[in-house]
């Protein structure tokens, strides 16, 4: 087997109930057959992840994100102070403290009525915080909901001027967010570029033929909110992401998902994406969620997964493109005439063609044949940062041109 | 020890506390309330009412203010306001006051008294409601010149730049509004939207979150925004407190002897010492000696008064009652699908919450075959297809609910029968009905359902998800619009709705159409509502011949024509003592496409047509009582099946229902308790005349149904008046006395009755000259019925035959020919032991 893909991990349990010698014994060579090398692991203030487990799995090159869960208005620095303490020790470089605390769900009635629900959240998260990198962590910003009840992007852009605000600068250089990724059944393009892209989107208010951050590129409008606060692109940390089922036509969505994962479409400020969920217990909702029934009993998609992970190269997305095709020609949706087929047919001698920018993305070189209106240039642009060297040709002169190099290119 | 109490628990208790006269505990537990939920606009006035009573004025002003500050258009407050200043004999403010109320009810201020600002503001808001925006921002702008200390012309002065479409000048002014004013709801709301739309969206969160917060319960920014506005995730949906005070022994008392209020005490109730006994034990609460006690009392008696509480009779029920939204969970997903259901699910969850927000009213969605729903209640699922089976689950409820304090207040079934069946009753008169579907036995816990106990009514939609999502909607509108006349009667955003508010007013209260021939009956029924001369009458009128203000909007419509069951239509039918002879005998009166939209749909409408709710297989073509829900009538009542009425006065079976309902409805009562009382009225009248109730007085009980919410209202938002509660009684009749004229032999085919056939006859050719060639039977109609060739009420609720037989019956049918129609026609006479007639009744 190759390398591990450094950006590939799993959610672990849902729960926290399996940290045993023998629970690590039975995940950690499936973990490692799967390149994983994240693992997000759950646990309350009150009883913290043993220490055999954490120092098993980060031996192995595996890095654990401690999730601790629990109500915005319950969780408090003091209880979580010896706890923190002792995973800095051990060798543990995040925790992500709170869930979603941009639903309602996520406070009491009373306390989410309150004004100035995003500042009360920041006195509560600010101590947190300082305590994580006092203790030679990463301080992680909690996973919102994308959308959520409080707007995510208003609720995220608020708390980090809040925390500038009051002079937290040099904490928020060392800020990493943990974000969700989640399909939510709409395709994996859903929402790309972000805000940039997708200018006419609201909070509360997305409008037909316009997109947003509810779907698989949450972390493209985060990037972009967090460049517009800051000044940066805050490192992100993918705590859940996929679709939310691995039965069913889960197999297909996954490997969708584990391609974009391999073939660095993600933007690099994304460290590690972990998909949900490595297994749970059959009575447990999240089991349909789940890639192992048991660490003996996979379901498919890890054969599937297996198989795209080998057949990928298994490259460092960061350092290798990992890309199958050396060239390939992205042809707008539509008729086209007699002579545009000639000119294709001459273009493609060394690749292939194709209308879908997810195939194009396996390949080094892309030809795009059309102007920005047949081919938007949110799909150029993906295919950029996804690694390829892309070309656009237009009008019938720049095709011309294009056919001439590639007809003469090789001296001929 | 403190414990948590939800909103329901607290605005019951409060109730209960004011009932039970203890004031001091209901102010204790307001206070404590509004601690956690400061802008629950409700409370804080009920606390500000109990401060005025106990001679307080002081806080109750400083609370008022900051009331009419958060909320401008608040006419309560400013009612309060006035009665505070009296008390304090702050003469000055007094007039102040007293015209922002007059301005916020729609009526003039006083200009010699009142500040001359207000009537300016009077003519802004006349000048809104007529849509006349720029003479609306011309009187805002003269009222808002004058720089009163008020954030009213302000916000008038937004709504009229809105209506005239300059929405950057409202924002200029609620930005302006909110530097002096920066507790006003409705400028930071307009601030908040403003922000929402710019480059800034994140403060417009952050503030639209604040808005949240300062009208928790949503009133302002529902009325300004919708119903279904886009940032309701904002704000809170289970609204709890920590409540320190236990609630003492007498108030639970009055929420029911067993009820289940959350108790501050959750400790085991200690052993009652000997004298103890007789009350209970103590609550905590410092006793009373029995002055002080009834000073209180009395005390509170006049507060009650004041706040038009109700004091309950002898045997009146005194549980609170409940609402409650019964369907069945499988039938609503099989004729809407998934999608569908999901949406309707939402809109009655959106329906029983906002119920749940009117004083002294639970609420609760029940799907009577989803154990999930009943488990709360210990019920088990029942049958969807059966809908005996149904009502007896209702009857275990209200029995489940007695356990909280509670009753069934009303009934409000969503989907029509291939989603809750009717009740197939056995049909009570010798016409063509098969059987008789009836919403009534859904209104009993017993046998007896001629008598109803709480209001019923239906959304009879079965697989229009669109449709029944928009009548689910509609009802929770209109309950959002009591709970703002109760509350604010006049808030931002109203204009929009009131503009037609003000049309309403100039044109006649209420629409009468009749067949030409019962014009008489119908001119007795109608002047309950209008002035009889305004009655129109078909012929001369007809569909696509009506008068223009058929189409004007009315809140109140009253049709007595003919209907058939395979018909859209309604007929007229010419009287030959009248119309001419060359008129068409049925006219076309009515057809769907006649029942237009764009707010011209009455809000309630009567009709004695047969088959007027007739909906088994149709739509809104092809039936008018769909057609009017359809367009906008919020509640539709008619029978059926065929339906009966008299010629002329005196008023019988659905005339005299007619007449009875339209009389309950002016008493401010809803329509399904208006209904339900007309029901029981016309029973105790017909017992009164006959001694009992015979076929069509049955057939009119069980056949006339509520299509739409049991609840509304006839009141509009402009003269907000508190309605009627739903009263029970705990005692009811087991059974009510029947007769039945439908067994046994037919009398003309014997010779005894040779005499009375010959004057049989001869009645019918001088009182229906069109029935003389008529079919014809004649039964003895007895008391009670135990016969075996056939099945009748009587028998279904266990009345046996007593006593002789005393009168006869005379049924007529006929089928007229009218064109390719064929009309059915029904008569039937009752004759003494004379052969006199004592009653006749004929289909409508």
């Amino acid at each position: 087997m190759s390398a591990p893909i450094s950006r590939l991990g799993f959610h672990y349990f849902p729960d926290d109930t399996h940290y045993t010698e023998k629970d690590l014994e039975e995940w950690l060579p499936t973990l490692l057959r799967l390149s994983a090398n994240w693992l997000v692991l759950h646990a309350t203030p009150s009883r913290p992840i043993p220490k055999p487990f954490l120092r098993g799995l980060i031996e192995a090159g595996i890095r654990p994100v401690v999730w601790i869960k629990g109500h915005a208005d319950a969780v408090s620095s003091d209880q979580l102070s010896p706890a923190l303490a002792s995973y800095g020790e051990w060798g543990v470089r995040e925790v992500v403290v709170f869930d979603r605390p941009n639903m309602r769900s996520s406070w009491s009635s009373n306390e989410w009525a309150r004004t100035g629900l995003v500042e009360r959240f920041v006195d509560r998260m600010l101590p947190i915080l300082q305590l994580e990198r006092a203790t030679g962590m990463h301080p992680v910003f909690p996973p919102l909901e994308p959308g959520g009840d409080y707007w995510d992007t208003a609720f995220l852009e608020t708390a980090l001027q809040s925390m500038l605000r009051r002079g937290h600068r040099s904490l928020i250089d060392d800020l990493h967010l943990a974000v969700y990724a989640r399909t939510f059944g709409k395709p994996l393009e859903w929402g790309y570029g972000g805000p940039a892209e997708w200018a006419g989107s609201r909070p509360y208010n997305t409008p037909d033929g316009s997109q947003d951050q509810i779907g698989f590129r949450t972390f493209d409008w985060y990037a972009a909110t967090t460049e517009a606060v800051t000044g940066r692109t805050l490192p992100m940390i993918v705590v859940a992401g996929g679709p939310p089922s691995t039965l069913e036509d889960g197999d297909s969505e996954i490997a969708s998902v584990l391609r974009s994962v391999q073939s660095g479409q993600l933007p690099q400020s994304v460290l590690g994406f972990n998909f949900y969920l490595l297994s749970a217990s059959p009575n447990s909702p999240d089991f349909v969620s789940a890639w192992f029934d048991s660490p003996t009993q996979p379901r498919s998609v890890v054969g599937s997964a297996k198989r795209l992970l080998e057949v990928g190269g298994l490259g460092d997305s960061t350092r290798s493109t990992g890309k199958t095709l050396s060239h390939f020609v992205l042809l707008p949706d539509g008729p086209m005439s007699e002579d545009t087929w000639a000119a294709v047919k001459t273009l493609v001698r060394d690749g292939v063609i194709g209308f879908s920018p997810d195939e194009a993305l396996q390949a080094d070189r892309v030809t795009i044949l059309g102007d920005e209106a047949s081919v938007p240039p949110s799909v150029e642009r993906r295919l950029v940062e996804g690694g390829c060297h892309v070309t656009r040709v237009k009008g019938p002169g720049e095709m011309f041109v294009a056919v001439w190099k590639a007809t003469y290119r090789d001296g001929k | 020890m403190a414990k948590s109490m939800d909103r329901g628990s607290v605005v019951s208790t409060l109730h209960a506390a004011q009932v039970a006269g203890r004031l001091d505990y209901a102010r204790s537990l307001a206070i404590e309330w509004l601690a956690t939920w400061p802008g629950d606009t409700e409370v804080a006035l009920q606390l500000a009412a109990i401060e005025l009573k106990a001679g307080t004025a002081s806080p109750a002003i400083d609370r008022l203010s900051l009331l009419i500050e958060a909320d401008p258009e608040c006419q309560p407050a400013y009612d309060m306001l006035t009665e505070a200043f009296k008390q304090t004999g702050d003469s000055l403010r007094i007039p102040v006051y007293m015209a922002c109320a007059k301005v916020l009810s729609g009526e003039q201020p006083n200009p010699s008294s009142s500040p001359s600002w207000a009537v300016a503001l009077a003519k802004a808001y006349g000048a809104l409601e007529a849509g006349e925006a720029e003479e609306a921002l011309r009187a805002a702008s003269e009222a808002l010149a004058a720089d009163p200390s008020f954030a009213l012309p302000a916000l008038v002065a937004i709504k009229a730049s809105l209506a005239s479409g300059a929405t950057r000048d409202a924002v200029r002014l609620a930005e302006a509004g909110h530097d002096r004013w920066p507790h006003c709801v409705a400028f930071k709301l307009v601030l908040a939207e403003a922000q929402l739309g710019s480059d800034r969206p994140a403060a417009g969160v952050e503030r639209m979150h604040q808005v949240a917060a300062a009208d928790p319960l949503g009133v302002v920014a529902e009325t300004v925004l919708g119903l279904d506005h886009p940032y309701r995730a904002l704000w809170p949906v289970h609204m709890q407190a920590q409540i320190s005070r236990p609630v003492p022994d007498e108030i639970m008392a009055v929420m029911g002897a067993s009820a289940k209020t959350p108790r501050s005490d959750p400790s085991p109730l200690p052993n009652p010492e000997p004298g103890e006994a007789f009350q209970g034990p103590s609550s905590g609460e410092p006793s009373a000696s029995n002055e002080t006690l009834l000073a209180v009392r009395n005390e509170f008696e006049r507060l009650a008064q004041r706040l038009n509480a109700r004091r309950p009779a002898e045997d009146q029920e005194t549980r609170l009652p409940a609402y409650i939204v019964m369907s069945s969970h499988t039938r609503l997903v099989q004729e809407l699908g998934p999608s569908g259901f999901k949406r309707a699910n939402e809109a009655i969850m959106n329906l029983v919450e906002i119920v749940r927000r009117r004083r002294g009213w639970g609420a609760y969605r029940i799907y009577i075959d989803d154990p999930r729903s009943l488990q709360p209640f210990g019920l088990m699922p029942a049958d969807p297809g059966n809908a005996w089976q149904i009502k007896l689950r209702l009857a275990d409820l209200d029995q489940a609910l007695a356990e909280r304090g509670e009753m069934i207040g009303a009934v409000l079934i969503v989907g029509g029968h291939n989603i809750v069946p009717f009740h197939l009753l056995p049909n009570p008169t010798d016409d063509d009905d098969d059987s008789v579907p009836s919403d009534n036995p859904y209104a009993a816990t017993d046998e007896n359902y001629f008598a109803p106990q709480w209001p019923v009514g239906r959304l009879p939609i079965d697989s229009d998800t669109d449709l029944l999502v928009k009548l689910l909607r509609k009802a929770t509108a209109a309950h959002r619009e009591q709970l703002r006349s109760r509350s604010s009667p006049k808030r931002f955003g109203v204009w929009l709705r009131d503009r037609s508010g003000r049309f309403f007013r100039l044109q006649p209260r209420a629409i009468g159409y009749s067949a030409s021939i019962w014009r008489k009956a119908s001119m007795a029924v109608f002047r309950a509502i209008g002035a009889p001369r305004s009655l129109i009458t078909s012929p001369p009128n007809a569909a696509g011949n009506m008068p223009s203000v058929v189409n004007r909007p009315s809140p109140l419509s009253y049709f007595n024509l003919h209907g058939l069951q395979d018909s859209p239509n309604w007929y007229g039918q010419r009287d030959p003592l009248r119309d001419p002879s060359e008129s068409v005998e049925f006219p076309i009166a009515l057809r769907p496409q006649d029942v237009v939209n764009s707010g011209r749909a009455p809000r309630i409408v009567f009709t004695e047509a047969c088959y007027g709710a007739h909906v088994f297989g149709k739509t809104e073509e092809t039936a008018l009582s769909l057609k009017f829900l359809a367009s906008g009538s919020q509640a539709v009542i008619g029978s059926t099946m065929t339906s009966y009425g008299s010629v002329t006065p005196p008023l019988i079976a659905a005339d005299l229902l007619g007449r009875l309902f339209w009389d309950e409805l002016r008493q401010a009562v809803s329509a399904g308790e208006a209904l339900r009382l007309a029901k029981l009225k016309l029973a105790a009248e017909m017992l009164e005349r006959q001694g009992f109730l015979d076929g069509e007085d049955q057939k009119t009980l069980i056949s006339f149904v509520l299509y739409g919410d049991p609840l509304l209202t006839s009141q509009s938002t402009r003269r907000p008046r508190r309605s009627k509660e739903v009263i029970r009684n705990s005692k009811r009749p087991a059974t009510m006395k029947t007769a039945c004229a439908l067994g046994g032999p037919d009398l003309l085919t014997e010779d005894s009755y040779s005499s009375t056939t010959d004057r049989v006859h001869t009645i019918v050719a001088q009182y229906l000259p069109t029935m003389a060639d008529a079919d014809c039977s004649l039964r003895h109609q007895h008391r009670g019925c135990d016969h075996e060739d056939h099945c009748c009420p009587s028998q279904q609720i266990g009345m046996k035959t007593v006593g002789e037989n005393e009168t006869v019956v005379v049924t007529l049918s006929k089928q007229v020919s009218d064109g390719s129609m064929m009309h059915p026609h029904f008569a039937r006479m009752t004759l003494d032991e004379g052969g006199k007639v004592i009653k006749l009744a004929v289909s409508r």
